[in-house]
């Protein structure tokens, strides 16, 4: 990692999950020290009157959408010059794409830094009683686009669960798919919808690997994985287990768990993800049943 | 109550008894006598005046019609006609012999069981001729030939009756050859026509007779007595003994199949729902009182009831006052009037059902190929597929915005309407763009915003519309296009497609569209029968025009689900080019590998669309892009004393001679130009050849534009477009 010097370079620090007061205060004090400040306004979002807070702790920024950070000349220009930071809600390498921000940087012989924070993937494990061990690929659902619907994260969800493992399903937060517009956080309800859209999908046109019949008969990876989703699709999504966390890292966190479709009825303010648990450790159960509440 | 009022009343009763129940249309080459011939059927049946008929031409009842004396429009007309004492309902649809209007050609098709397929006795079968052949047997619509103009062989050619003999043979068997060619597997030898069948007809719409083996039988007339008729400029007592009504509406009935008949084999050939279902039995069975399934094939705009639409009722029935369903709508819409067509008259019925056509107003969301029905859910009718392209382009605006609402509508309903047309607008100025057919094609549409809409518009010179394609491939090298995010990466490779594959692409005989999976091995397949790889081709996503998107990668994980993204890619590129942003003809893409992003949300459409188009656009520029020009060929005839100008006009305008057979006094130039040059053509071979000459075109594909005029082609597309000067390099598409 190149280090910044004192007066010119690329700052990438994260916020924290939910509210401002979750930030390192290294990242506070670098973040005060640039000449300008950026907030990635468009993989995530800050907890209520976030941006307020925010404000009051770092100075004043400007909010960036999809379209300046995946061109980042005016950001590499002025960098170049002076110290930029660019704050990002969370970890700032977690579940996003801006090593792709380092790469523009090492590309044009600048200086950066990363400062890391607490993401949605760690808070998740701990803050439901559930181990990291027991986690496996995490996903995101996409507001579908006219024919776009994409089933991948529910095969993933079915792999995971058959597995043993966990997944943790982080929801979209821009129903235009555009990345230039403010985040409208996809609601439990929503989130389920989609879900169950995405089975029947799966279902009625499965993709030609989910059909056991047209995989090689010696493709034994093929074969097993097919066979494992198709099983889990046996049970009616409707009554899938599943943990909601709302707001987490704000004073307006919540956690239940409970069937999906029980899920699908609670509140839709502010952000959310589920987790979809699979066979849990005797601990783990313990811990969560005794931490939250059933829906 | 009058003869008309009678006829009504009669057809009315008729239509509900099945196998008395003909649909036809009658389809042939420009000016061969189509609606000269519908008119003396309509009128024969008593539904005009007899002296009218022939010189009136009823169903040219667009004022645009009357004045140019073409057919623009398929207009339809229902009559009654007797054979043996028992009454049959004949419902007929005109269509246009204009290139131009095609489209309304293979729409009418859908509507009925048979056709007429008129060929003039002079000039034989002509190219579009053939077309309408094709469509007619591509619909399992069964043809029988009318040879038409016979008066004319007789009375200016002087042909002996041996020569006339000769000919007519020679024309039953390029039809014959057609049949044999496009019918499907099981109809190739019964749907052959011959004379002494009854299903060749010959006579003169014009002079109103015309004749059959069994109505000579019949009748006791003899060729030599048409002779005779003929020459003796009888043709009036002839007509009484002939009269070509009689003649052909007879072999309607007993050649031609009733919807009970036809839509036994019709139905699987135009629905791919359940046919053992409840509604597949109904649709089969021609069935009345089934579930409601009107396919619409035609909606004009009446100056009074709004959008009127015309269908075909393959089950059920439709009624006044009901709720229907557009199948696509969001919502049911009640039906306001459901009328039978004589003539230019609507007439008001309570219900029309299946088996027949009806004309219905009330539903907005009904298109030409949109399917109504009572239930929703059904699947719809196969679309109606005719793949134009279109060479011409004009803007237009109306003068005052006040009328821009007013204006708007008006194009949505012409879009509705006419599927040849493509319409884009700029709702903010109220600009549209309409591309279409041919010179003639536009005038028309705007002549009808001007004056059926009461808008007056300002219209644009014409400009042609041309193609991208490439002139090499980038075979082994792929382009690489990366997603805005930059953690997607998509490889692709062009290369041209061959010419006859792009042919049959051109005359739909592939389907257009995006490929269902499950598909894809038919299609594939589809390609190998034009010696195309057929494993490669089973990998096809999907048609756009001429060009098709194939996936050539192997075991990439999540691919799949992209599929929809990177052919909205494709579709925008064959939309708009690399080089002027104009439609991309004649190319294969093939995808050969990508890396995505692990998780779906990072390779959403605002990644991936860019990525696959930059890729595809980098790989043409790679393989060395070329622009097309569409050509247009030629047909003058002209008497020999002009013939000299009207070459010259040809040769002028970068035009190419390709034949110039003469018969008699009189020579036609057969050759192409291109349709750039062929603006105002109309004017400058009337002023040549002092108004003698008659012609027509069609057109006929596209050529790669001479080097020496690209530049400068090129440069005008992008300047008139707004875009930058220099045409991108591949460095563009790269980052
Ligand atoms: N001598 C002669 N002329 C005919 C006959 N039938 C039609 N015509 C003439 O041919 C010309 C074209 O006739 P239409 O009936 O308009 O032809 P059409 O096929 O409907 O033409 P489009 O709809 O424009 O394709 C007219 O001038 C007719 O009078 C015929 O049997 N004999
Ligand atoms: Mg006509």
């Amino acid at each position: 990692m190149i280090l910044v010097d004192d007066d010119s370079g690329i700052f990438l620090i994260g916020t924290g999950v939910g509210d401002p007061s979750m930030m390192p205060v290294k990242g506070v004090e670098l973040a005060k020290e640039c000449e300008y400040r950026f907030l990635e306004g468009y993989t995530s979002l800050l907890g209520e009157n976030g941006t307020a807070k925010l404000q009051k702790m770092v100075g004043e920024f400007e909010i960036l959408r999809r379209s300046s950070i995946e061109n980042p000349s005016r950001i590499i220009e002025m960098a170049k010059e002076s110290k930029v930071a660019i704050l990002v809600v969370g970890d700032p390498l977690q579940a996003t794409t801006h090593a792709d921000l380092i790469l523009h940087a090492i590309e044009n012989n600048i200086p950066y830094k990363i400062v890391h924070a607490t993401s949605v993937t760690t808070v998740v494990s701990g803050g439901l009683g559930l181990q990291s061990y027991k986690f496996g690929r995490q996903v995101t659902i996409a507001f579908p686009m006219g024919d776009y619907l994409p089933t991948s994260p529910i095969e993933m969800m079915c792999e995971n669960y058959e597995n043993g493992l966990h997944t943790l399903v982080l929801l979209d937060l821009d129903p235009t798919g555009s990345g230039e517009v403010e985040p409208t956080p996809m609601t439990p309800k929503e989130a389920v919808e989609i879900i169950q859209k995405s089975v029947r999908k799966l279902k009625e046109d499965p993709p030609e690997y989910l059909v056991e019949e047209l995989l090689g008969k010696d493709d034994l990876g093929a074969i097993i994985k097919c066979i494992k989703i198709n099983n889990r699709l046996q049970t009616p999504v409707e009554g899938w287990q599943a943990i909601l966390c709302s707001n987490l890292g704000t004073e307006n966190e919540q956690i239940v768990y409970g069937k999906l479709s029980s899920i699908s009825r609670m509140g839709g303010e502010g952000i959310h993800c589920l987790v979809i648990p699979a066979n849990m450790h005797q601990m783990e159960e313990k811990a969560l049943y005794a931490m939250h509440n059933k829906v | 109550m009058g003869r008309k009022e009678d006829n009504i009343k009669r057809a009315t009763e008729v239509m509900h008894i099945l196998p008395q129940i003909r649909n036809l249309c009658i389809a042939a080459h420009i000016d061969h006598g189509k609606t000269t011939l519908s008119d003396n059927l309509i009128a024969g049946a008593g539904m005009m005046s007899e002296e009218l008929a022939g010189k009136s031409r009823v169903l040219d009842f667009d004022e645009q019609e009357s004045a140019r004396g073409i057919t623009i429009n398929a207009a339809s007309a229902s009559m009654v006609h007797t054979v043996d004492g028992t009454d049959y309902l004949i419902n007929l649809i005109d269509t246009p012999g204009h290139v131009d209007f095609g489209g309304d050609v293979t729409r009418a098709m859908r509507a009925v069981d048979g056709c007429f397929i008129l060929a003039c006795a002079v000039e034989g079968p002509m190219p579009q001729t053939e077309t309408v052949v094709r469509q007619a047997l591509k619909e399992k619509v069964k043809p029988v030939l009318f040879i038409n103009k016979v008066d004319r062989l007789i009375n200016e050619l002087q042909v002996t009756p041996e020569d006339m003999m000769e000919r007519f043979k020679g024309t039953i068997t390029k039809v014959n050859r057609l049949i044999r060619q496009f019918a499907p597997e099981e109809k190739k030898k019964e749907w052959q026509v011959s004379v002494a069948d009854g299903t060749v007809a010959f006579g003169s719409a014009y002079h109103n007779w015309g004749i059959t083996v069994p109505y000579m039988q019949k009748s006791g007339i003899s060729f030599k007595d048409i002779f005779e008729y003929c020459h003796k400029e009888e043709q009036r007592a002839l007509s009484k003994k002939a009269p070509v009504h009689e003649v052909l509406l007879d072999m309607a009935v007993s050649k031609l199949p009733g919807p009970v008949e036809a839509q036994v084999y019709r139905i699987p050939n135009i629905w791919n729902g359940d046919l053992e279902g409840e509604l597949g039995q109904s649709m089969i069975n021609c069935d009345p009182k089934g579930e409601l399934a009107m396919m619409i094939t035609k909606i004009w705009m009446d100056p009074h009831a709004g959008e009127v639409a015309v269908g075909r009722i393959y089950s059920g029935s439709i009624n006044h006052g009901e709720s229907v369903w557009a199948i696509g709508a969001n919502k049911a819409e009640r039906v306001q009037q459901v009328s039978m067509m004589v003539g230019g008259d609507r007439i008001a019925v309570p219900s029309v059902v299946a088996g027949n056509i009806a004309a219905i107003t009330g539903i907005r969301s009904a298109a030409a190929g949109v399917t109504v029905t009572s239930n929703p859910d059904i699947e719809p009718f196969e679309a109606i597929r005719h793949y134009s392209e279109p060479v011409v382009t004009v803007a237009v605006e109306p003068m005052s915005m006040k009328d821009l609402p007013k204006f708007i509508d008006a194009l949505r309903s012409l879009a509705k309407s006419d599927a040849s047309l493509q319409v884009t607008t700029n709702q903010e100025t109220g600009e549209a763009l309409l591309a279409g057919m041919g010179e003639l094609h536009l005038e028309i549409t705007t002549y009808r915003i001007e004056e059926e809409q009461n808008i007056k518009v300002k219209v644009s010179e014409p400009i042609v519309v041309y193609r991208e394609c490439i002139q090499g491939n980038n075979k082994g090298n792929p382009f690489e296009g990366k997603s805005p995010n930059r953690h997607n990466r998509f490889y692709v490779e062009v290369e041209k497609l061959p010419d006859d594959v792009v042919l049959a692409l051109r005359n739909g005989d592939i389907h257009n569209g995006k490929v269902r999976p499950k598909d894809a091995k038919g299609v594939g397949d589809k390609f190998a029968e034009y010696g195309m790889d057929k494993d490669l081709m089973r990998k096809i996503y999907a048609i756009n025009g001429t060009n098709v998107l194939i996936n050539d990668t192997k075991g990439i994980q999540a691919l799949h689900e992209t599929r929809e993204l990177i052919i909205d890619a494709f579709d925008a590129v064959c939309k708009a080019g690399p080089l002027v942003e104009e439609p991309v003809s004649g190319i294969m893409v093939r995808l050969v590998d990508a890396k995505l992003h692990e998780d779906a949300i990072h390779r959403g459409p605002a990644q991936t669309i860019p990525a696959v188009r930059n890729a595809i656009k980098g790989a043409m520029i790679r393989a060395r892009p070329a622009i097309l020009e569409p050509m247009q060929k030629l047909f003058v005839s002209v008497p020999n004393q002009w013939l000299g100008g009207v070459t010259r006009e040809v040769t002028q305008r970068r035009g190419i001679i390709e034949d110039m057979p003469s018969e008699g006094e009189v020579t036609t130039v057969i050759g192409t130009v291109p349709v750039a040059e062929s603006f105002g053509f109309s004017n400058d071979i009337r002023a040549a050849s002092q108004g003698r000459a008659i012609w027509n075109t069609e057109n006929s594909g596209f050529v790669e534009l001479p080097r020496g005029l690209y530049e400068n082609v090129a440069g005008g597309i992008r300047s008139r477009k707004g875009l930058k000067p220099e045409i991108p390099g591949e460095a563009y598409y790269s980052d």
